[in-house]
């Protein structure tokens, strides 16, 4: 820590003193201290895996005004965007592609309030309730999740999707 | 704090003390482990290059963030979003981010002591797709100047309107504005 310290200009008193300064304004934030490398980690894992953080309501308005516009071509554009995505995993070196897959997905959607994605030998069921997506956004969404799980070799079973509820099946093959 | 038996003794002053102790006591952990491991996690925001105000720093943009809303989305997809492909009219979207800019900036403004400080910390934090942003603070002015080298030519136009939304929000009024592929500078008068 005195060589931390020495690097950053502190005594170790100093030091000390920002640490617990740091500590009262997480603790003022709800948060602690896990938080800061938690957030860089998710933050680095979203820049690697091809997302961009913004306001969602933006996201939402855009994707409103794009579906408006051109209902199919936009479909499109979220289900390739699915492929490309799930596709960084499939060829990817990770042991399994489809875990990592769903771990991601649950961290960079911190804005839905539930997410489950179940899998089993060879089938995968996917249910999102959101009640802050918009009608086009949720069709946009369910979208870019069948040109994902499509790449991972299942075909869509089932699907019911209804402002801001998505609920998915899909099978291997 | 080694695992060994070797401990110091640092002076801190007892207000802090007391504070830290409060907190510990509600998460039911005794002084000394809580400080521990408040002091590894300190180490730990080190090696990822962060002192601790610069920790401090990063975790409320990304509080604020979150509570303002904040989403991820595939970035194929905004790009799409942003594109003329996707048949929006330009004005619209620009109408949209300028919004969305100035809410943010609504939201900055009433919650940090400088907000465009702030909003620069945020834009270094989440907008990856930037290699470089300047803020350039006088009394009454401030000059912005970010340089990418992946944002297309609409996504820029689209973020200096952001910019401009959330300047607008925090006081200022657009003196100068230039857009270019990859480059914005952007200058503000109070």
């Amino acid at each position: 820590m005195n060589k931390v310290a020495k690097e950053s200009d502190l005594s170790l008193y100093g030091f000390v003193n920002e640490v617990f300064e740091l500590t009262l304004r997480a603790n003022k934030l709800g948060v602690n201290l896990q938080t800061l490398t938690d957030s860089r980690e998710l933050l680095k894992d979203a820049r690697e895996n091809g997302y961009t953080l913004g306001l969602e309501s933006l996201w939402y308005e855009m994707a409103d005004l794009a579906y408006a516009k051109a209902k199919n071509k936009a479909l499109h554009a979220w289900f390739d965007a699915g492929v490309w995505l799930a596709k960084r995993y499939v060829t990817g070196e990770r042991e399994d592609p489809f875990e990592a897959f769903k771990k991601d997905l649950k961290d960079f959607t911190w804005n839905v309030p539930e997410l489950d994605v179940k899998k089993t030998a060879d089938r995968v069921s996917v249910r999102i309730v959101s009640p802050r997506f918009s009608e086009s956004y949720t069709l946009l969404f369910t979208s870019f999740l069948e040109g994902a799980l499509e790449t991972f070799g299942y075909k869509i079973g089932s699907k019911e999707v209804s402002r801001g509820i998505i609920c998915l099946e899909a099978v291997m093959g | 704090m080694s695992k060994g038996k070797d401990k110091r003794l640092v002076y801190i002053p007892g207000d802090l003390v007391e504070e830290v102790k409060e907190i510990s006591r509600r998460r039911g952990e005794s002084l000394s482990l809580f400080v521990s491991e408040v002091l590894m996690l300190a180490l730990r925001a080190n090696s990822l290059g962060y002192s601790p105000k610069q920790a401090a720093e990063f975790l409320e943009i990304m509080q604020a963030q979150r509570n303002l809303g904040g989403a991820f989305v595939p970035t194929d997809v905004l790009t799409y979003l942003n594109s003329k492909a996707c048949g929006t009219e330009e004005d619209q979207l620009q109408t949209k981010w300028y919004e969305s800019g100035k809410w943010h900036g609504k939201y900055i403004n009433e919650k940090f002591n400088d907000p465009v400080q702030a909003f620069k910390k945020f834009l270094e934090a989440t907008r990856w797709d930037l290699s470089e942003v300047e803020v350039r603070q006088n009394q009454n002015s401030v000059k912005f100047r970010c340089i990418s080298t992946l944002l297309t030519g609409k996504a820029t136009e689209l973020l200096a309107k952001f910019i401009e939304g959330a300047m607008h929000s925090i006081g200022y009024q657009t003196d100068k504005s230039d857009a270019l592929k990859g480059m914005i500078l952007l200058h503000f008068k109070r």
